[in-house]
């Protein structure tokens, strides 16, 4: 029941036949392939972090531009409000100096106009006081009013030739 | 009763006994072996599905041990060792099919066991030899001191024996154990210890292979 025989090294022989079978057409395919999936695995992970990190890279390199945008878009903004606060004030000085200007124009005037207003009325007044005066002497200048004004006349060259004496 | 179990047809081939009916079921299990590792790794898919996720699990596991013990070189005997489980392992299982007059186990042979545990010695020194060379192999046999030798030498025959009479006891035992209870209860106990005899043959193609790569991982030292 239990001998050792012959079949020994039929085994034997066996055995290596089907190791060098299942070397060449099974584990060599298969070990390839568990290698291939090894590599692959490797190589998406690789992929993947390195995919994350530009990413990662992009993001911050985003987060920079917008900062930066916001920094220019305020600058601009800050610069935009300054000129016209500038154009603002130069606007004012400008229509304060104009109503100055006017206003000493005006002032010019008015006292150009007063002033030719009180000759005007001066003139006026000695017009109408010669008028007054001519009306007066047309009127009461009789024959009694004259000879008495020349005798008065007379009186004072009179006096004033005694008084130069 | 005549147990079946462990008798063998012998024939006589060049002037040599030869067991018959372990060479066919060698040949047969060595068939078994082939068509399902081809057809697991043909055309391999990065995904794997189905036979082939099988065939990878239970590789991988294995070459997950390979290259613990043996370290980064352990492709110089992959082959050898995934060759040995799976043929161990369908060997086992192929003599638990509940029909003894018909399929037996190579391996409730000792010839068949012998044969193997004479590959894994011979492995063991051939790697030992190649990784270490002729002088360190040699001087290992005086470790740690001189008179280890007979130990050491003893343990080179040992080794191998203990791998092929476990082997062989404890699959020939099934056989015998799974005859002696269809006779005694057909129906209903030879199930339960068919299951039992099933772990026990994964079992042992476990212990056979992994003995062999932990007797092979002196010679893998660097």
């Amino acid at each position: 029941m239990v001998s050792i025989n012959g079949t020994l090294l039929f085994q034997f022989l066996n055995f290596f036949i089907l190791v060098a079978i299942l070397a060449k057409f099974a584990y060599k395919p298969l070990l390839k392939a568990l290698e291939d999936r090894r590599n692959k695995i490797a190589s998406d992970l690789d992929e993947a972090a390195q995919a994350r990190e530009s990413a990662e890279k992009m993001k911050t390199d985003y987060e920079a531009q917008i900062r930066n945008a916001r920094a220019e878009a305020q600058a601009i903004v800050d610069k935009a409000v300054k000129q016209a606060d500038k154009e603002a004030q130069a606007q004012l000085n400008a229509i304060r100096n104009q109503i100055t200007r006017e206003k000493e124009i005006a002032q010019a005037e008015i006292a150009n106009e007063r002033e030719a207003a009180i000759r005007a009325m001066r003139n006026e007044v000695v017009t109408l006081s010669m008028a007054v005066a001519e009306k007066l002497l047309k009127k009461n200048m009789d024959t009694d009013m004259n000879a008495k004004l020349i005798a008065d006349c007379i009186e004072k060259l009179h006096a004033q030739k005694a008084k130069g004496n | 009763m005549e147990l079946h179990a462990g008798h063998h047809l012998v024939v006589q081939f060049l002037g040599m006994n030869v067991n018959l009916d372990t060479l066919m079921m060698t040949w047969l299990v060595a068939a078994l072996v082939i068509i399902v590792t081809v057809a697991a790794t043909r055309g391999p898919s990065l995904v794997p599905s189905g036979l082939q996720n099988a065939v990878e699990m239970v590789i991988e596991s294995l070459l997950d041990q390979f290259k613990e013990t043996l370290g980064p070189k352990y492709g110089q005997v992959v082959s050898v060792l995934l060759t040995m489980f799976l043929f161990i392992l369908f060997a086992n299982e192929l003599g638990m099919l509940p029909n003894p007059d018909i399929l037996a186990s190579p391996t409730n042979d000792l010839n068949t066991t012998v044969a193997l545990a004479l590959v894994s010695s011979f492995m063991v020194h051939l790697m030992a030899l190649k990784n270490q060379g002729f002088k360190r192999h040699f001087k290992h046999f005086f470790k740690p001191f001189a008179p280890f030798v007979i130990i050491n030498l003893m343990e080179e025959f040992t080794k191998p024996l203990t791998l092929a009479f476990r082997l062989f006891g404890n699959i020939l035992a099934g056989e015998i154990l799974m005859e002696v209870l269809y006779f005694l209860v057909p129906v209903g106990v030879p199930m339960v210890w068919l299951l039992f005899s099933l772990v026990i043959g994964l079992i042992q193609a476990f212990i056979f292979t992994i003995l062999t790569t932990s007797y092979l991982a002196p010679s893998f030292q660097e």
